[in-house]
């Protein structure tokens, strides 16, 4: 199911937040798992299988660490094989095949598999209380119940943010008290993220996938733009997504970490991703980066640790070179800005503006990589004409819009709207927002396939 | 610390937005309807026949509400009107020109259309055939339009004069150009402003404009009963989802002498052209000929020639087919969206002596039911 469905707002959603609240303390828990599976199994109920695969496994898997007379770190070692087992067969087992038809000539004649929904969101999930339980940071959770809501908990299931266990153990033990000001809260920062979703990403995607289906009428001027709307899609699609997370949960009564902080305005490609996506971030730097020894190594090792996080960062957006490529390309450039620019006394007293804007260039050419259209660079750079009447037409059609979510993604945020706007804000927000998916349906949320 | 003060209290905020999106849900699911009047389609009924092997229960029940939810009309207005505010004119389904609802320009490929046309002129063989493309609407009202959006039309027009340059077409200057001298002064709107069809007019200039090429006498607007019908709001108004328009009116001409009009698959036997109660349905344009059909005859005994010709058409020969009742004992029309059998099929049964292609440029350009029956 996905949050900005008619089948999830018009009806999963306000029965299940209705039902939570009217349900006595001790049928909370149940009730939301019982939702949780039936918020999952509704797009397949056969990917439910694989759910309680990683949930049976991640919590017997803790449970036998505890015995005193196995050998943790191999008992660790193949609950991490067991658990990305799925995740490679699912998500990379097209990829390998390819990429070894490619290096081999040999192609192995096997159909991949459909992508179950946030797989690698909850795989991530299971890895970290595993490792988190071996390194003795938190208890294991003798409750199938409540180990199986944490990784199943439908707000943030399918698409983050990636929620460590230590941060949700306290919660799931001993829920806090919700009042109706806590669901109002998070009903309306669940409408924030709706709103980001439908009404600009949703749009921006629609720009950029009428500039990317013709480059040859988008020219110069639709690819830099179509990029542009490109970044504001991926944008206002993931962090609206983390919103609703968010929201829900606290409309539940439960607090999971930001994912984003408006990353557009960095400063610096290192603060972009200590600003973009960062649960992940988080994840990677503790579980990956930190155990290959982190920054406590000599230069080389500690460059060869951040390119090692950023291939695999790569790889975890998605089963091709091209997001691979991506993540090498920030490895690289983060590498030269840490040795070269950042604590230097020229970039720091460059402009802020002129150092916010050169971050977003190189973030944006990111992009362009992370989109996979080799066609983009020509266009880029001219090749395919400066633009079509057509092109321009569509161009000036989504002009402005893409003004407004520029203006959203790097100016300062307001600090307070004024109170008749505000009040009218919610409600014009929600119309809008079930008039645009009563128009044009819903769009795939961008990290889904993730 | 200071509470902040809300408008509506928390709890009549919360429980109250909770529940009617709740009962907007239930009502999608319980209120539902089949028929959507102003979109001019059926709508999503409730998932059947799932199985795990096949689940489609979540695409099939977001169809559903989506296609139920009450006050759909409203929801999709006034995005429509948001999408205008905010610029995106020309990103609606019909454009918005004025008081007019606008078919976005034609676009496809010249080589194609050419390809197509030597195929049916192919196809024709030694029957003497003849081909009449109108343009769409737009073309028509470029003078008022924005520089860019007239910009994107001359590219229409660029490719209709690239496919119509075969001496067999009818040539489109002819069509609405003031000629008719001796006529009675017609209103200048040559198509309604709420469909992409041509009006009467549209359809009665083009048809001087055949007989010309066809080296026949027209016949008089006067010699034909003429009827009016009102209010009509067609297909591009309906596709724009914009709320308002200034509603058109259908005008029709029944021929004064003896016709005989059939559809066998359908029943059909008339001895009328026009269908007056269909004016009041959903797609008015049906008051022509009672809407499309696959396969339809219309006998004139009384026509100049004994002649039988043969029309294939898209609904642009709806209105047109009337005035030709003047020169040909029988008309077959065959329309390639909706018939069985191919083209071929259709001459070899109906032993025609003249042959008429009448397509819009888009059908012709892009129609692929077209190129199937051509085959």
């Amino acid at each position: 199911m996905v949050f900005c469905s008619f089948t999830f707002l018009l009806l999963f959603m306000p029965l299940v937040l209705l039902l939570h609240r009217a349900l006595p303390e001790q049928a909370k828990r149940p009730f939301l798992f019982a939702a949780s599976l039936l918020f999952y199994g509704w797009g397949n109920p056969v990917w439910l299988l694989l759910l309680i695969y990683v949930m049976a496994l991640d919590y017997a898997g803790a449970l036998l660490m505890e015995k005193p007379r196995l050998h943790r770190k191999g008992v660790l070692a193949g609950l991490i094989v067991l658990n990305l087992l799925p995740l490679f067969y699912f998500k990379y087992s097209g990829f390998f095949r390819d990429s070894w038809a490619s290096l081999t000539g040999v192609y192995l004649n096997f159909t991949p598999p459909l992508l179950p929904a946030g797989i690698s969101f909850f795989t991530f999930q299971g890895l970290s209380y595993l490792i988190d339980v071996y390194r003795g940071k938190v208890r294991v959770q003798r409750s199938f119940l409540l180990f199986g809501l944490y990784l199943s908990l439908f707000p943030q299931l399918v698409a983050g943010p990636i929620v460590r266990y230590a941060d949700l153990e306290e919660q799931l033990i001993a829920p806090p008290r919700v009042t109706d000001a806590d669901m109002r809260a998070g009903l309306r920062r669940f409408l924030i993220g709706l709103s980001k979703k439908v009404l600009l990403a949703d749009v921006m995607g629609q720009y950029w996938g009428k500039m990317n289906g013709s480059f040859q009428s988008a020219g110069a001027l639709g690819a830099w733009l179509g990029l542009m709307a490109f970044s504001f899609q991926i944008f206002f699609d993931f962090s609206g997504y983390s919103d609703m997370a968010l929201g829900l949960g606290k409309a539940m009564g439960f607090t999971f970490c930001e994912n984003f902080d408006r990353p557009y305005r960095s400063l610096s490609l290192t603060e972009f991703w200590r600003r973009w996506h960062m649960s992940l971030t988080g994840w990677f730097k503790e579980y990956v980066y930190i155990p290959l020894g982190g920054s406590h190594v000599s230069a080389w090792r500690r460059d060869l640790n951040v390119m090692i996080v950023w291939g695999l960062t790569g790889l975890w957006h998605g089963a091709g070179w091209h997001f691979v490529l991506w993540g090498l390309y920030f490895g690289v450039l983060l590498i030269l800005e840490k040795r070269f620019l950042l604590g230097r006394t020229g970039f720091e007293k460059l402009p802020s503006w002129l150092r916010q804007a050169l971050t977003y260039l190189i973030v944006l050419l990111g992009w362009g990589i992370f989109s996979g259209k080799g066609e983009l660079w020509g266009a880029l750079i001219g090749l395919k004409g400066f633009c079509t009447p057509s092109g321009l037409l569509t161009t000036l059609n989504f002009l402005p819009m893409l003004l407004l979510c520029a203006a959203l993604s790097f100016l300062p945020a307001l600090k307070r709207l004024p109170s008749p706007v505000r009040r009218l804000a919610t409600p014009a927000l929600a119309v809008l927002c079930l008039a645009a998916l009563a128009s044009q349906g819903y769009a795939p949320f961008v990290y889904f396939q993730f | 610390m200071k509470e902040k003060k809300h408008f509506l209290p928390d709890r009549l905020a919360v429980y109250g937005g909770l529940g009617l999106l709740l009962v907007l849900g239930l009502c999608a699911l319980l209120l539902r309807q089949d028929f959507s009047a102003w979109e001019r389609r059926s709508l999503t009924g409730l998932p059947q026949n799932l199985s795990l092997n096949n689940w489609t229960l979540n695409e099939d029940l977001e169809d559903e509400l989506s296609d139920q939810v009450p006050g759909r009309r409203y929801l999709v207005n006034l995005y429509a009107e948001a999408q205008v505010l905010t610029g995106r004119a020309q990103q609606l389904e019909a454009w918005p020109q004025g008081d007019s609802f606008l078919e976005p320009p034609v676009s496809g490929s010249a080589e194609q259309a050419k390809r197509r046309v030597s195929q049916m002129k192919e196809l024709a063989g030694e029957i003497p055939c003849l081909f009449l493309v109108p343009p769409s609407g737009g073309i028509r009202r470029m003078n008022g339009m924005p520089a860019l959006v007239r910009i994107v039309y001359a590219e229409e027009e660029e490719l209709y004069e690239a496919v119509t340059q075969d001496e067999r077409f009818v040539p489109v200057s002819l069509f609405f150009s003031a000629m008719l001298s001796s006529e009675p002064p017609l209103p200048d709107q040559l198509y309604y402003r709420t469909d992409h069809h041509w009006t009467l007019e549209g359809a009665y200039r083009a048809y001087r404009a055949f007989c010309k090429k066809a080296g026949l006498e027209p016949a008089s607007l006067s010699d034909f009963t003429l009827t009016e019908y009102q209010p009509f709001l067609g297909t591009t108004y309906s596709r724009s989802g914009l709320p308002f328009a200034k509603a058109d009116t259908i005008r029709c001409a029944e021929p004064a002498w003896p016709v005989r009009l059939s559809v066998p698959a359908e029943g059909i036997e008339t001895d009328h052209l026009i269908f007056p109660e269909e004016a009041q349905t959903y797609d008015g344009y049906a008051v022509y000929l009672k809407g499309n059909h696959g396969l339809l005859e219309i006998r004139s005994p009384e026509a100049e020639t004994g002649e039988t010709l043969v029309v294939f058409k898209d609904s642009f020969a709806n209105c047109f087919l009337p005035f030709l009742t003047k020169h040909y004992a029988r008309i077959i029309a065959a329309d390639a969206r909706y018939m069985e059998g191919s083209f071929r099929d259709v001459l070899e049964s109906a032993g025609a002596d003249r042959i008429l292609y009448l397509y819009s440029l888009d059908s012709l350009v892009n129609d692929t039911a077209i190129t199937r029956k051509l085959r």
